[in-house]
């Protein structure tokens, strides 16, 4: 089979180069210091998609489960979730919906439902969200090994660990 | 050694992310770092087009816009004609969308980098696409940046297999 190798030289590194710039512990600083001016409509947008979930999982298809239309608009909230609560260093939030990602994502895999575990995954975040009343570390240590659990309960794995055989990543 | 240096002033950037609120989070982070200019895209149609007419110097692409994947949005990017195929891209993967990775790092991704974001990782990241010459591979089946990493290791040092040897990169 033809093989090209190409060296191309991008805009990119040349214009990277150029005389000025910041380094980069102040590009980090700048960098923060313009994340923290969004902290406050974040815990806004977390707590409304909170809310979404929770609508969402106090009205499942029927008894047993989901659907398919459920699952993702679920999935999508959650990712968000994880993407700003880590992002702001919500810690035990960031857990939970974690949890919560890789329950619906098993649950949609093995084609099953459970109502109730989606429920106790949502009103954990609801506890763990900005803006509830703090937990003692040790409580919330407590209530994400619940989470764990589930998981374990019904054998599926986790998002993170697929990832890390999937090979360099940052 | 000094710290890396990045004038980013003049770059001009493209972000494709669904999520409103992801794509305005991101984008203040490098408007942080000094970005020159952001075009903000919330689907692959747009972001093709704005790739087009706005010929970015580096690409951020989520894992899975509504209308086309990140591997299907770089595969696009990759049969342009040069220098636009060129383009630096960096894949920005959601929590759900982590086992997307090989399949964006196997499209001709130059890096995939997982959400939640850090300043500090995107930074180092984009510092390490900008300054790190990988040679581009053009196959019958694969068009990108070489994925295997002879000379330099991956931005955060881990190789796959345990007997790679983790070189140091020149300063």
């Amino acid at each position: 089979m033809k093989r090209l190798v190409h060296f191309p030289k991008t805009r990119l590194s040349e214009l990277v180069k150029e005389f000025g710039g910041a380094n980069r512990d102040d590009a980090i600083v700048g960098a923060q210091d313009e994340l923290e001016s969004m902290r406050g409509e974040t815990d806004r947008v977390i707590g409304e998609s909170i809310s979404a979930l929770e609508a969402i999982a106090g009205a499942p298809q029927d008894k047993t489960g989901y659907s398919p239309d459920q699952m993702d608009q679920m999935l999508a909230l959650c990712d968000q979730t994880v993407t700003l609560a880590g992002t702001f260093g919500y810690k035990g939030l960031d857990e939970a919906a974690r949890y919560l990602c890789d329950l619906l994502d098993g649950l949609r895999e093995a084609g099953t439902g459970d109502v109730p575990s989606v429920v106790v995954h949502v009103r954990t975040m609801r506890l763990l969200a900005p803006g509830s009343p703090p937990l003692p570390p040790a409580h919330q240590d407590t209530v994400l090994a619940e989470l764990a659990k589930i998981l374990t309960h019904h054998g599926f794995s986790r998002a993170a660990d697929t990832a890390d055989k999937a090979g360099p990543v940052a | 050694m000094g710290q890396p240096r990045l004038n980013l002033s003049k770059v001009h950037c493209l972000l494709a992310d669904r999520d409103q609120f992801t794509r305005g989070l991101v984008a203040q982070i490098l408007r942080g770092f000094g970005m020159g200019s952001i075009q903000l895209a919330g689907d692959g149609a747009q972001a093709r087009e704005m790739v087009l007419q706005d010929r970015p110097d580096v690409c951020f692409i989520e894992g899975a816009l509504p209308d086309i994947s990140a591997a299907g949005m770089i595969n696009w990017i990759r049969q342009q004609p040069p220098p636009l195929r060129f383009i630096p891209i960096i894949v920005l993967t959601g929590y759900t969308q982590l086992k997307l990775i090989s399949e964006a790092r196997d499209s001709g991704a130059n890096l995939v980098v997982r959400k939640p974001i850090s300043p500090r990782t995107l930074f180092d990241r984009l510092t390490w696409v900008a300054n790190i010459q990988r040679p581009f591979i053009e196959t019958g089946t694969f068009l990108g940046p070489d994925r295997r990493f002879h000379d330099v290791p991956p931005p955060d040092d881990k190789f796959k297999r345990e007997t790679d040897i983790v070189a140091e990169l020149p300063g």
